[in-house]
């Protein structure tokens, strides 16, 4: 046993001084001059209305929440069709402070894929590899980030805290998801066709009262704290599966 | 295995956002100026992780700095010459007071407990309540606050003008002929801004040169560990690491995440200390204050806002009270992890040994050159 931990070790400090000079290079990137340029941008709503701190929202169940903190992970975006595939191993971890729409990411995609429809994809979470890696740095980096849980259980992947109330009742609510299991992914088709040369918004909106419904049903008043437990974070990531994201 | 993992997980993330092993210098923008305007470098130690609250506007220099550690020290800056920032923010205690509230002139008493000034360069929002942001502006705040210098800007000004060797060492610091209220703040900001605790016991074991006992060990797992009892995981916590985060073990930068009501403050009656609530407006906020950094904190008795618990036991102790979660206000990540079943807990149920071992661990994040360095 105490060989293998000084194996790791060895390894991992050859991984410290490894990533402490590929952090310190700078990032080549094939640039393709007349492919479109995407930026896409979120925003965050409650039951179709401005999402807003400290501002009571009702969920389907008929809890009303009341919240002060939101943070989610996005993953790996990948837009592709036949004529080929852009997927970067990018790492958003988004925030909401204000209610402004937020630049999650940009990049440029290939001009061959200017003919036809493209799909687009985002992981909502941290993919397996990431979420059980030691070599994680910028919106993943342990170091500075409150998303982090710790190396066995990786990362918070949706976080919402405040309070709920129902019948007169008032709980605190502390959502911290995350495990493995989930990582989900989001899929959407393109509603218009790109062209070469040019640049193009993609605008999301986050519909947050969909957590809470559709498959499950979440009761938030008797489920107020939610972490680790595998079958209440499967009801909640099934969720944020489904309607979370979406393209407009 | 877990802390030697995560103690390594640490040292990569702190290498590849850093640019040299111990110490990695922010390096002010060139400037040739005189000596004394010369821009210093900030060495910060690696294990604090990036700086995110630096003033660039107000990069210290050698002679503000130097002017600055003057100024610090120096009761002409209160209203009967009696008070420096220094009588309440000793230098071998990390920057901190011995006492629940500090006298003031005239033996007057504040209501806040003096806070430790330590790697201020990782700390967006200043004060218990978070009402300043730039360091040199919260400078000039307890000198003019009548529990504390009480003091009159002008006349601290007028007094200051009349000191040959203040007058030239604003010039050489500022180029400046007339010694002004901001320039005060600015210099003592600079000097604060250098101080940068990172050599601590804690910071060598991150590093690889320093070991743990086996109860500082498992105080840092309980620490850094968020309890669960459910129906498949039984994970003993102590749950500190869920607010103190970050290099500095302090609270969440992102607005005013870091502020929290940990059960201290809960009773409201005219003239109680709101805390955050005043400088929002917001009720959610009500008894909220900010989440210090836990670096040194062995030596920065007594504990909390307003300084009523004397020991790091009593600290223990309070995050175990039995009725601690039905207490209005405290904040859901205190209220919502206990050691117990969570539909019954009412505390956080750490046992007398694994209060010990957190303790034991607290004390490991004393750095004894920092107490040593300013003492006068």
């Amino acid at each position: 046993m105490k060989n293998i931990l000084k194996s790791i070790k060895n390894s991992l400090v050859l991984l410290t001084v490894a990533l402490y000079f590929w952090g310190c290079s700078g990032k080549e990137k094939t640039v393709e001059p007349d492919a479109p340029f995407l930026t896409l941008k979120l925003y965050h709503t409650f039951n179709g209305e401005k999402f807003e701190f400290n501002k009571p929202f009702r969920t389907e169940n008929g809890d009303t929440l009341i919240l002060n903190k939101l943070a989610y992970y996005l993953s790996n975006f990948k837009i592709f069709n036949a004529g080929g595939t852009v997927n970067e191993r990018v790492y958003r971890l988004v925030r909401f402070v204000e209610n402004i729409d937020t630049v999650v990411y940009t990049c440029q995609i290939l001009s061959s894929q200017t003919n036809g429809q493209n799909q687009i994809e985002w992981g909502i979470g941290v993919d397996n590899a990431a979420n059980n890696s030691l070599d994680n740095f910028g919106d993943l980096s342990p170091t500075n980030n409150d998303m982090y849980w710790s190396w066995n259980t990786g990362y918070k992947f949706v976080v919402l805290e405040g309070k709920v109330r129902k019948n007169g009742l008032e709980k605190n609510m502390v959502y911290h998801i995350g495990l493995n299991e989930g990582y989900k992914l989001y899929r959407a088709t393109l509603p218009f066709t790109l062209q070469a040369d040019k640049k193009f918004n993609l605008t999301f909106e986050v519909k947050l009262d969909q957590l809470f419904k559709n498959p499950n049903t979440i009761s938030v008043i008797d489920e107020n704290n939610i972490q680790f437990d595998p079958v209440q974070l499967k009801k909640i990531s099934d969720n944020y599966a489904n309607g979370f994201l979406n393209l407009k | 295995m877990k802390s030697g993992l995560h103690r390594w997980f640490l040292v990569i993330g702190l290498a590849v956002g850093s640019s040299c092993v111990h110490r990695h210098a922010e390096k002010p923008e060139p400037d040739p100026g005189p000596d004394a305007q010369r821009k210093i470098e900030l060495n910060i130690p690696i294990t604090l992780g990036r700086a995110t609250a630096i003033d660039s506007a107000n990069w210290p220099t050698v002679g503000g700095v130097e002017l600055g550690k003057m100024l610090f020290f120096d009761k002409r800056l209160s209203a009967d010459n009696s008070v420096s920032c220094a009588s309440c923010h000793k230098p071998e205690r990390a920057f901190s007071d011995t006492v629940q509230f500090s006298l003031g002139v005239n033996g007057s008493k504040g209501i806040r407990n003096a806070m430790t000034l330590q790697n201020l360069v990782f700390e967006k929002n200043l004060f218990w309540d978070g009402r300043k942001q730039k360091l040199w502006e919260q400078a000039l705040v307890p000198i003019q606050d009548p529990l504390e210098m009480a003091h009159n800007l002008a006349d601290m000004v007028s007094r200051l003008s009349s000191i040959s060797e203040y007058q030239s060492k604003f010039k050489a610091a500022f180029n400046s002929n007339s010694i002004t209220a901001d320039l005060v703040g600015k210099a003592i900001a600079q000097f604060e801004t250098t101080l940068l605790s990172g050599n601590s016991k804690y910071d060598r074991y991150i590093m690889g040169t320093d070991t743990f006992t086996s109860a500082e060990k498992r105080g840092e797992q309980l620490f850094f560990t968020h309890p669960i009892v459910n129906r498949n995981l039984n994970l003993r916590g102590g749950n500190c690491g869920d607010c103190h985060l970050h290099g500095t073990l302090g609270g969440s930068q992102i607005g005013f995440q870091g502020f929290k009501n940990n059960g201290l403050q809960t009773q409201f009656r005219a003239g109680s200390d709101l805390g955050l609530e005043v400088v929002t407006g917001n009720q959610a906020d009500r008894g909220k204050f900010k989440v210090p950094s836990l670096r040194n904190i062995a030596a920065t008795a007594p504990y909390m806002h307003n300084g009523s618990l004397k020991t790091l036991e009593a600290v223990m102790d309070h995050y175990n009270h039995p009725d601690l979660f039905s207490r209005p206000y405290v904040d859901g990540l205190i209220a919502e992890a206990s050691n117990e079943d969570q539909l019954l807990a009412t505390h956080l149920a750490l046992t007398p040994q694994e209060k010990a071992d957190i303790i034991s661990f607290l004390k490991t994040l004393t750095d004894e050159e920092y107490l040593e360095k300013h003492k006068k």
